[in-house]
């Protein structure tokens, strides 16, 4: 699944969440959870990208040691930024499930979920698996 | 029906049938570990493969 894909899913997610038509706590989850897996894919994908660009850089007969290691350096910063935005994307999701389980909770025993915060929550999310997808290589 | 129509579509059906089927396999994905990623490993291996050469 491609991340425009991914991003197109979980907006139309979204969409049927803020009109209401399902419920809102169990259609966040899914939404988390597509987002969830998105990014165990997108590591995946950075991984395998980066491990091939190494692998290339330290096979390649033509170059010297001193060649090797300044590309490898080339290699570093190029995925760098994707890994940033990864661990970003983690840290959002880590935080958007406190705000799921918070709602769960709040559903769970007859009070109002905080509907703003989860919104907001998984906005962020959207946002940061947005930016994942740019800064991929 | 076009792919955006269609990514679409199969968002609204795929989430009204997780949502239908119960949500205890949705509470068991929450659960899931963080993983941990390999961007310092795969550079420092690289590193010692070339200084090995």
């Amino acid at each position: 699944m491609s991340d425009n894909q991914l991003a197109l899913i979980v907006l139309a997610g979204l969409c049927f969440i803020l009109a209401g038509c399902t419920d809102l706590v169990q259609d966040s989850k899914t939404a988390w959870n597509v987002l969830n897996a998105g990014a165990y894919e997108a590591l995946a994908e950075i991984e395998a990208q980066h491990q091939a660009s190494v692998d290339a850089v330290v096979e390649d007969g033509k170059l010297s040691k001193e060649e090797k290691l300044a590309a490898l350096d080339q290699v570093k910063a190029t995925y760098h930024p994707a890994y940033v935005a990864y661990r970003t994307l983690r840290a959002v999701l880590s935080s958007a499930r406190a705000v799921l389980t918070a709602a769960e909770a709040a559903q769970a025993s007859g009070g109002n979920p905080d509907w703003g915060a989860l919104r907001k929550a998984l906005s962020e999310a959207v946002a940061a698996q947005k930016a994942l997808a740019e800064a991929m290589p | 029906m076009s792919g955006t129509g269609l990514a679409i579509f199969a968002a609204f059906l795929g989430g009204i049938l997780k949502g239908w089927l119960g949500g205890n396999s949705v509470s068991k994905e929450l659960d899931k570990t963080t993983p941990k990623d390999k961007e310092t490993e795969i550079d420092r291996k690289a590193r010692e493969r070339v200084l090995s050469q």
